[in-house]
């Protein structure tokens, strides 16, 4: 899966969200936000094609953390952006 | 109800229209009624580029304090600009050509925000209704999904199901012009075009 073309990701102060680019504008009254991690995730992938299991690679990478639990969370993660519509398969 | 700080804000909405991409933002305040409505209109916010300034426009500024209004000009004078929100009734701000950020090239006109309770409870009716009004045949149901988001006000998404068709008011069109010339500038003519509009106002919000 991938990141929808019209997204990016910004940081505004502490934080972190998504917001959706049509033609040249921006539109910031259809943001989704992210917490740090998320957005430490989505940022590694931006632009290219990933699977969950890439995500579990950089969680458990980065935070040392049971492989189980971040599978969990990256399960969590995925299914908000797809319900979001921020990726598509 | 998580906030993001207004200047933080507008400081990336600068550095993005600095970039030439144009930006939607929510209105907030109501220094700019009866034209801007808090909470419920979307302006849309372009770089003004190299062309002059000119009286009834509306413009993003950043004031020599750090504060950021958007605000109608009233006078141009050099280098100098006077706004005034179209909700004020005396006070305005000064600002120089390069403390100007955007022009608002078009405002959105948009529903009341509703809470979500009150908007679950709402989109109920409203399906009831529908599919009565589907069988009768009497008019159509506009469902437009519109995800919304208070960026000033960082709540994480919800999936909010609206039916309504917003109105646009684009720069130079007869509405547009409408609030740029009869809305009155001198302060009582005005505190009375405030007082009847909170007025009507009330009134629709009791229907």
């Amino acid at each position: 899966m991938r990141l929808k073309e019209q997204f990016s990701i910004r940081k505004i102060g502490d934080e972190y969200m998504m917001v959706s680019r049509s033609g040249s504008g921006l539109d910031y009254t259809r943001v989704v936000t992210l917490n740090q991690t998320a957005a430490f995730l989505i940022e590694s992938v931006e632009g290219k094609d990933f699977t969950a299991e890439d995500l579990i690679d950089l969680l458990v990478g980065k935070y040392s953390i049971d492989r189980e639990l971040a599978s969990r969370d990256v399960q969590n993660l995925i299914d908000t952006l797809l319900k979001e519509g921020l990726v598509e398969e | 109800m998580r906030t993001i700080d207004n200047r933080l804000f507008f400081d990336e909405v600068a550095e993005q229209l600095a970039l030439g991409h144009a930006v939607r933002i929510r209105a907030r305040g109501n220094s700019m009624l009866p034209f801007i409505r808090d909470g419920r209109d979307v302006l849309v916010l372009e770089h003004p580029g190299e062309r002059d300034f000119v009286r009834g426009q509306v413009l993003l500024a950043q004031l020599h304090d750090g504060r950021y209004v958007i605000h109608r000009v009233v006078k141009v004078k050099g280098d100098r600009l006077r706004l005034r929100g179209d909700g004020n009734l005396q006070v305005y701000e000064m600002c120089s050509r390069a403390e100007v950020l955007a022009e608002v090239t078009e405002v959105v006109r948009g529903e009341r925000m509703l809470g979500s309770e009150a908007l679950v409870q709402r989109e109920q009716q409203e399906q009831q209704r529908g599919q009565q009004v589907q069988s009768a045949q009497h008019g159509q149901l506009q469902s437009k999904q519109q995800q919304e988001q208070r960026v000033q006000h960082g709540q994480s998404m919800q999936h909010e199901q609206r039916t309504f068709a917003p109105r646009s008011i684009r720069q130079g069109t007869c509405r547009w012009n409408v609030y740029r010339f009869l809305w009155p500038s001198h302060p009582f003519l005005r505190r009375v075009g405030l007082a009847i509009y909170r007025r009507m106002n009330k009134q629709l919000k009791n229907t």
